[in-house]
């Protein structure tokens, strides 16, 4: 099993014993504690590399692009969903929103897929995570009812810039770059080192929750089941073009293709379910979890890795 | 001893921050929250993370408040999202404090 991270093992154990019908169950209380520590892992981590960064000016024009590009998955994918699926507009929006957010911890299993192959990235992609959370958020509430269609647009604001993912993300940017690599030295060890190994539980965890919502699969039906493995693939087409053309490195380019294609399943639902109420969470779910986080995983993540390479092998 | 009512709302977890305002708006003077978990006509809610979990809100209040709430939760919220809510007569030292 040399192709596939030990990490990806243990979300596969969970899914076993989740359709098992074992009593290995993660309470809540530790999912929420091993997601904050995996947003604070990879936040300082960033902030870190990002305090090395000779001319931290010089990343903003690709962010920027990075980040405007990301609207591209949502635009995309809500007229697939409306008119090739027929769904509902406030389902279709809602799923929109879901996949042009982001996966912190798809992120984070491809960091470690890199790791594992010895293969450099750039750091400060975390930063990305920021930025590429809530814009499809606010196109998602935009396709369901249009401009000042009575959405408490404050509500949204805040639920978005102040939930715990981006709080979490930004202050431990902050503080990896502040106090910068020597500075914060002391917190490598558990935040680094350990990082893989509280990774593995929270992958166990979320393997015990996807095979939970396999049951929503069914009401998702096959083109949703369709629509969750091919619009990753065309989104991670367009991030390994962009990484590509911003000069990324080959691991960089792999990990904002990994990006593009990763789907929300923590604030996408949260926001949703409040700004588009009559969107059925069972379908965006379904398709987020149930389908696109584990192809991701198990496939996505080395074909991403795959096309990154066959692309800058073909151009010199 | 005196009668008034317990309102009780069970619904989802994400609700409780657009809920509470209803709840004082109506004209409660108080609530309490706590987590739950179980199962109903959409299936089991097993509190495993938070889009999973179900939350418990109790209101102590007179009856004109209570009908407010139930009318108010169940006009704006039960459309769109698994909730309960009922009331029941109980007897309580100090009414006037609700």
């Amino acid at each position: 099993m040399t192709g596939l991270d030990p990490v990806v093992g243990f979300f596969a154990l969970g899914l076993a014993a989740g359709f098992l019908r074992s009593d290995l169950k993660l309470s809540g209380g530790l999912m929420d504690t091993l997601s904050l520590y995996l947003l604070v892992a990879i936040g300082l981590k960033g902030g870190m590399e990002l305090a090395l960064v000779a001319e931290p000016g010089a990343l903003l024009l690709p962010i920027a692009i990075a980040v405007l590009m990301s609207a591209g998955t949502p635009l995309l994918a809500y007229p697939a969903l409306r008119f090739l699926g027929g769904l509902r507009r406030p389902d279709a929006a809602s799923i929109a929103a879901h996949y042009g957010s982001v996966s912190v911890v798809t992120f984070a299993v491809g960091t470690t897929y890199l790791s594992g192959r010895g293969i450099g990235y750039e750091n400060y992609l975390s930063v990305l995570l920021v930025f590429l959370e809530f814009p499809a958020l606010i196109i998602g509430v935009l396709l369901a009812k249009g401009i000042g269609q009575g959405t408490d647009w404050r509500r949204l604001a805040h639920e978005v810039f102040t939930g715990k993912a981006i709080v979490l993300l930004v202050g431990s940017l902050a503080i990896g770059w502040l106090w910068g690599k020597d500075g914060a030295s002391a917190l490598t060890l558990f935040y680094g080192d350990l990082f893989k190994g509280f990774l593995t539980l929270f992958m166990l965890g979320m393997g015990v929750i996807t095979a939970a919502r396999f049951a929503d699969l069914r009401s998702a039906g096959a083109f949703l089941i369709g629509f969750g493995i091919v619009v990753p693939v065309i989104s991670a087409v367009g991030g390994v073009l962009i990484g590509w053309w911003l000069g990324l490195s080959i691991g960089g380019a792999t990990l904002l293709a990994t990006l593009y294609a990763s789907a929300s399943y923590i604030a996408a639902p949260a926001a949703m379910r409040i700004a588009i109420p009559d969107a059925n969470p069972a379908l965006s779910m379904g398709a987020s979890l149930g389908v696109t986080f584990p192809f991701n995983l198990l496939l996505g993540i080395p074909l991403y890795h795959a096309m990154v390479e066959y692309l800058y092998r073909a151009a010199g | 001893m005196e009668r008034i009512k317990l309102v009780v709302v069970v619904c989802e977890d994400a609700l409780e921050p657009v809920i509470q305002p209803e709840l004082l708006a109506a004209g409660a003077r108080g609530y309490t929250v706590c987590q739950a978990s179980g199962r109903g006509n959409r299936g089991e809610r097993d509190a495993r993370w938070s889009l999973s979990a179900n939350i418990r809100i109790e209101v102590l209040c007179n009856a004109e408040v209570a009908g407010r709430i139930v009318g108010t939760v169940y006009d704006k919220f039960s459309a769109n999202y698994g909730l309960v809510v009922y009331a029941v007569d109980v007897e309580v030292m100090r009414a006037g404090r609700f």
